[in-house]
């Protein structure tokens, strides 16, 4: 690298950095940064209990389960619960709601459903207030 | 104006999510979630076709359960405390999901979660 000398106070000669070419190299790095910026969505989560479908039935404390069921048909997802279906989240949550909070609430996803209503009915559960959620694949 | 420029090379540098290039671009469900990091000790990505992968790897169920237990090795943790991120596809059908779900159950997982886009409802 060619430095050319300068002078100090002294006089004696020092070394002199030429910085010119400096802000081509800041302006690559800056394209480098705008063109490689991912601005990512954020990502968020939906916790719940993994069951199986037999244990799921025959807990001595779970005596009266509340169980969600999702499924699809041709009008699109489907939540029930009993004899009650529910096509919107927010009549689920409205249910949910009314609902006993300690039992804890399962949430039984047939295979028909789609993932986006899975994670509604989970979503719901917990807007309603449930802590206990347990997720039980039916068979 | 380099001293601009320097501070937007430095905002870039310190925005720039690096570990978040690992993660494969999947249709998330849009819910509001918890409120809670989308990180677990184990993430598995279920795309729209129903390929489930690890850091971008294509797993079968049998390589998933030996992750799976080498992971809770790894941490030194049973099983059962493992907590487990699964990234799905917002339209794939639940059906790829039950059968994650069941694979994990019969390894002793009993905690999962669900990933999604937050911020939104469907």
């Amino acid at each position: 690298m060619r430095f050319s000398r300068g002078q100090d106070e002294d006089g004696r000669a020092s070394p002199v950095v030429f910085t010119t070419s400096f802000i081509d190299i800041v302006f690559l790095l800056l394209i480098f940064f705008l063109v490689t910026a991912t601005f990512q969505k954020e990502e968020d989560r939906l916790s719940s209990a993994l069951e199986s479908q037999s244990d799921s039935g025959g807990s001595g404390a779970d005596l009266l389960p509340q169980i969600i069921d999702v499924r699809s048909d041709d009008s699109g997802p489907v939540f029930s619960m009993g004899e009650r279906a529910m096509r919107s989240q927010d009549e689920l949550i409205g249910l949910l709601a009314s609902l006993p909070k300690g039992p804890g609430v399962f949430v039984r996803v047939h295979g028909s459903a789609p993932v986006h209503a899975v994670a509604s009915a989970l979503q719901a559960c917990r807007d309603a207030g449930f802590v206990r959620i347990s997720y039980v694949p039916a068979n | 104006m380099v001293d601009v420029v320097l501070q937007l090379i430095i905002f870039f540098m310190y925005t720039s999510a690096f570990s978040q290039f690992t993660r494969e671009p999947i249709n998330l469900p849009a819910q509001r979630g918890e409120g809670g990091e989308a990180t677990g000790d184990l993430v598995l990505d279920i795309d729209e076709l129903g390929n489930w992968s690890i850091d971008g790897t294509r797993v079968t169920p049998v390589r998933l359960g030996e992750i799976t237990r080498l992971e809770a090795e790894r941490l030194g943790i049973p099983l059962a405390s493992l907590e487990i991120l699964v990234r799905a596809d917002r339209d794939l059908s639940a059906h790829n999901l039950n059968a994650a779900a069941n694979a994990f159950a019969e390894l002793g997982v009993r905690r999962w979660r669900l990933g999604a886009q937050a911020g939104g409802t469907e």
